[in-house]
């Protein structure tokens, strides 16, 4: 390993280009509140950096020492990562205007984007530390981003107390696999730890780490921080939590646990396959008994870190593959529905299950990308969000024995969240009347319905609102990755082979 | 692109062709009958190309889908696949003529039925596992908005229960398959999800002992056999006439279907290890089905009932697993496609004319409706396995299975047909004749689009019970086929 050269600097292009963009953001004069300069630069500068790591894809690195690894597998991610912002920021630009914080939002979401992009090149522990706490800490100004939002207090707060004590356990949980192995460099700390073999302090280690990432990747029964601040959070701001920064989590955690659970990977299995059945069943449980959608998809979020940890808990080439897939496929699905919601609580004032009936005839295109998502959400096929559940249903009967178990969970969790999710999809489209058969008392009962005015009518045809754009992006995505799967499952089976170490 | 692949698309291309066209909805029937006119015409053709002598899959076509996972989209027709794939074209096309007055969504409700008809269409002929889960998974949408949206008063409870059983079912079967995808892929080698590849495989008998009940789940619950069948009356008296057409017509040969190509052909010593079971499900089923059927007030809900009990004559003809019960099976699935049809049909006719389906109401039907009572009598004969109808042939050919396989067990299937015989005609004697009821004076008789249908499957169900011959040797290749299996 040699120091930097002039030529190594390319592969931190896009972080310069991003850094740089959100200080001129930042530093832009606050005079005029609907300007679109923000938005320009903060688009700009996130196209810029995806068109330079695209350039980047099939290069190899390793460089500053062995922090930085360029390589399929974080090249994959960088450019995952800034589709989700560009996706995000894009939807966000009439939120973005209505606030007195516009520019900062901007700022904060590069910063986090720049985080998020380090996560799957970071090479050592600190680098990836810092990556990690970079995109946290950007993130934890979010929820109060819109003063007139009441709710976002709490979720803030809650948001930010959550995940600095998180960030305790996990910054422990390093510190003993250094105090162990004597290195940060997750190439050295594989072999070390192999050679060491059992020892308990890789437990306890262990420990503090799937407590500290199951806060941030809020799995049960770390999640009670979750819904709260999904909820009450404005929801650009929560599609970008749910959909990209809880995304990072994920990243991290494949890359620390499989480097340091490789002397005990059965009982990490089966504690990662616990944790995902638990996140699963209550996720998905307590999102069916939700009469507000936003809350409703904060749980089925949770449901689905479950199935994402499905791949986590059975270690193959495949199955982190499907994992990949799946981070990919959910982000894209968060994404497009909360920005869907969005806009129908803009037209019909609240995310209120009775606020979507007859949406189909108010707001068509939206009713139809909807129910793309939320097909997508439940697995039905030919979406991406069917391909990711499928490959990591696969991949859990290359192994055999109580993976099934775990395949098996995931399928039944599956149909059962096809129940909230399709009920959804009956009031869009079948619903006019408001009225709904009890399947207790078996009776018809009137759901509160707001009534579809001729204001709300004309609301409707604003058909060319950001949020809308946001919806259409990620629904053709959905669709067309979906439907020609080939290209992503492959780069993320290639990508899965760079970070299993073994 | 072969003439296969663009017979299944052709509903597709039909469906985005409506959808486009929505400012205009009374021109969708039109696109929806041409659509469906034209893939039945290419399904013709493809009968024609199709050889006989030949047992091995034909007119196939394989693309490569994703190589990374060993998935293709692959597809093609055997003696087993080409019955159940004309029958669908041609129930899908009378269903378009028989809903031509549907004005409620009009577009939406021949777009939903263009996407339900590829969707089994590719179901019948996929040869990649995955792309038959796939479409097996397209089918359940459309027609869960047709019976939530056109349905009953109870819609949104039948649509929502169809759409959970259902899908758990096909879950389960994505379980089964991943299973065979990593077994097999030990044997051969490679990987794939390729059914004729799998076909192939000789499975070790515990691993086959493990996989065929969830198979076997996956597809009972769309037969239905009891007690998997709860989903079904409720979904038939809900959906509209169209809608139950083609749930009983076709819906329900997917899982016959499955049962054949997949579960027993693949797996046969799991299979047979599970025989007591399945006879004794099977039987369940048409003695069950036919008692609840008896018990009925609603017209549609009897048919229904007796649908669960004519399909249990197709799972015990598959499972006495010799060359007249499969051969009856599969004979008795397409008879019965033609035959619920026609049942159907007229029960929906009736409702269209007289406002109800309760039997209590309804009297001296014959009167007022002649044309539509001969009709409905004449598939009551037929359901109830009258000889010189398409339902006696099968009904008699699994029969001669069972008897082969299990002797005196053929006495409780007996026992199920001569219950069948007793609904049909009481309850026929109780619609059709007596006294016209005051709120029946002013109805009229069907009208022309609900008559064509109607008579074309009459001649179809008539011309197959007295020239059985023109199915059975289509089928009859396929049949020693699958039989060899086992044999070797």
């Amino acid at each position: 390993m040699e120091t930097l050269t002039l030529q190594d600097l390319q592969f931190f292009l896009p972080e310069v280009i991003l850094i740089t963009f959100a200080f001129v953001v930042l530093f832009i004069s606050n005079k005029n509140k609907s300007s679109l300069l923000p938005f320009h630069l903060a688009m700009g500068a996130l196209l810029g950096a995806l068109i330079f790591t695209i350039t980047q894809l099939g290069s190899e690195a390793i460089l500053n020492f062995g922090t930085v690894e360029i390589n399929t597998f974080s090249l994959l991610l960088k450019i995952v990562f800034i589709i989700f912002s560009i996706i995000t920021v894009w939807g966000s630009k009439d939120f973005a205007i209505s606030i007195s914080f516009g520019k900062e939002y901007y700022g904060l979401i590069l910063f986090a984007t720049v985080g998020l992009t380090m996560l799957g090149s970071a090479g050592d522990l600190i680098t990836l530390f810092i990556a990690f706490e970079l995109t946290s800490i950007s993130t934890y100004a979010l929820p109060l981003i819109d003063r007139s939002n009441e709710r976002g207090r709490e979720a803030a707060l809650k948001y930010f107390l959550n995940g600095a004590f998180a960030t305790g356990l996990v910054l422990f949980g390093l510190s003993l696999v250094y105090g162990l192995t004597g290195t940060v460099l997750l190439k050295e700390i594989v072999p070390i730890i192999a050679e060491i073999g059992y020892e308990p302090m890789i437990v306890v280690a262990l420990a503090f780490l799937v407590a500290g990432f199951g806060y941030k990747m809020a799995i049960v029964p770390f999640h009670l921080w979750a819904p709260d601040v999904y909820e009450g959070s404005p929801t650009p701001v929560t599609s970008f939590l749910a959909g990209v920064t809880k995304k990072g989590a994920f990243v991290v955690s494949l890359k620390i646990l499989l480097a340091t659970l490789i002397v005990i990977k059965i009982q990490v299995s089966i504690l990662l396959g616990t944790l995902a059945i638990l996140t699963m069943t209550v996720g998905n449980v307590v999102a069916l008994m939700q009469k507000n959608t936003k809350r409703m998809l904060a749980y089925s979020s949770i449901a689905h870190a479950g199935n994402i940890l499905v791949g986590l808990a059975i270690i193959t080439e495949l199955s982190v593959a499907g994992s990949i897939l799946h981070i990919i496929a959910h982000g894209l699905m968060t994404i497009g529905i909360f920005f869907g919601i969005l806009y129908v609580s803009k037209i019909r004032g609240g995310y209120d299950l009775g606020d979507f009936i007859g949406l189909r005839w108010v707001a068509p295109w939206t009713a139809f990308g909807l129910l793309i998502i939320l097909l997508s959400l439940a697995g039905v096929p030919p979406f991406i969000g069917f391909w990711g559940k499928m490959v990591i249903v696969v991949s859990a009967f290359e192994l055999g024995n109580w993976y099934m178990f775990l395949a098996l969970a995931l399928v039944l969790n599956s149909a059962l969240s096809l129940v909230y999710y399709a009920r959804v999809i009956r009031v869009m489209y079948m619903d006019n009347k408001g009225v709904e058969f009890n399947m207790a008392t078996k009776q018809n009962t009137v759901i509160e319905t707001r009534e579809i005015t001729a204001a709300t009518k004309e609301i409707g045809k604003l058909r060319t609102s950001s949020y809308n754009i946001a919806l259409y992006v990620c629904v053709l995505l959905i669709t067309v990755t979906g439907l020609f799967p080939e290209q992503l499952v492959a780069i993320s089976r290639e990508a899965a082979r760079f970070i299993i170490p073994w | 692109m072969s003439l296969l692949t663009w017979t299944i698309l052709i509903p597709l291309l039909g469906s985005g062709a409506i959808f486009l066209n929505r400012k205009r909805p009374e021109q969708s029937k039109y696109i929806a009958l041409g659509s469906a006119l034209i893939t039945m015409l290419m399904a013709v053709i493809v009968y024609f190309s199709f050889n006989q002598e030949n047992t091995q899959f034909q007119l196939g076509q394989i693309i490569n889908w994703i190589p990374s996972l060993g998935i293709s989209f692959a597809v093609g027709v055997d003696g087993l696949s080409l019955p159940l794939f004309i029958l669908t074209t041609l129930l899908t096309t009378l269903v378009v003529i028989f809903s031509w007055d549907v004005e409620h969504r009009a577009p939406l409700y021949f777009g939903l039925l263009m996407i339900l008809e590829t969707g089994v269409l590719g179901v019948f002929t996929a040869l990649d596992f995955f792309l038959f889960y796939i479409f097996w998974e397209i089918v359940l949408i459309p027609m869960f908005f047709i019976i939530g949206i056109w349905g009953g008063p109870r819609k949104e409870y039948a649509s929502m229960k169809f759409l959970i059983y259902t899908h758990v079912a096909s879950l389960v079967m994505i379980l089964a398959i991943a299973a065979m995808y990593f077994e097999g892929g030990k044997i051969l080698g490679y990987y794939t999800f390729s059914i004729p590849a799998l076909t192939g495989v000789t499975f070790a008998r515990d691993f086959q002992l493990l996989v065929f009940p969830a198979l076997f789940f996956a597809f009972a619950v769309k037969l239905p056999v009891v007690p998997f069948h709860t989903w079904l009356p409720d979904a038939h008296v809900e959906a509209p006439t169209g809608g139950s057409v083609l749930l009983a017509g076709i819906l329900l040969k997917m899982g016959g279907y499955g049962l054949i190509r997949v579960a027993y052909s693949i797996h046969p010593e799991g299979a047979l290890a599970y025989t007591n079971l399945i006879v004794f499900l099977a039987l369940l089923s048409i003695v069950y089905g036919a008692f609840v059927a008896l018990a009925q007030d609603d017209l549609k809900k009897m048919i229904a009932y007796s649908s669960i009990s004519h399909m249990g004559f197709v799972l015990i003809g598959v499972a006495s697993f010799n060359y007249y019960g499969i051969k009856g099976a599969i004979f008795q699935m397409v008879g019965h496609g033609l035959i619920t049809a026609i049942l159907f049909m007229g029960c929906g006719t009736i409702q269209h004319a007289a406002n109800t389906r309760n039997i209590s109401q309804l009297s001296g039907l014959y009167y007022k409706m002649p044309v539509t009572m001969t009709v409905f009598v004449l598939g009551f004969f037929a359901s109830m396995g009258m000889p010189g109808f398409a339902g006696f042939v099968g009904e008699f050919a699994v029969l001669m299975g069972v008897w082969e396989s299990f002797k005196w067990v053929a006495l409780l299937v007996v026992l199920g047909i001569v219950i069948t015989v007793v609904f049909y005609l009481w309850a026929f004697q109780r619609i059709a004749f007596g006294d016209v009821k005051e709120s029946l004076k002013n109805i009229n008789d069907l009208k022309s689009f609900e008559a064509l249908p109607l008579v074309i499957l009459v001649v179809l169900t008539v011309y197959f019970g007295l020239h059985p011959d023109s199915l059975l040797q289509l089928i009859d290749g396929k049949v020693q086929d699958i039989l060899m299996i086992l044999k070797i």
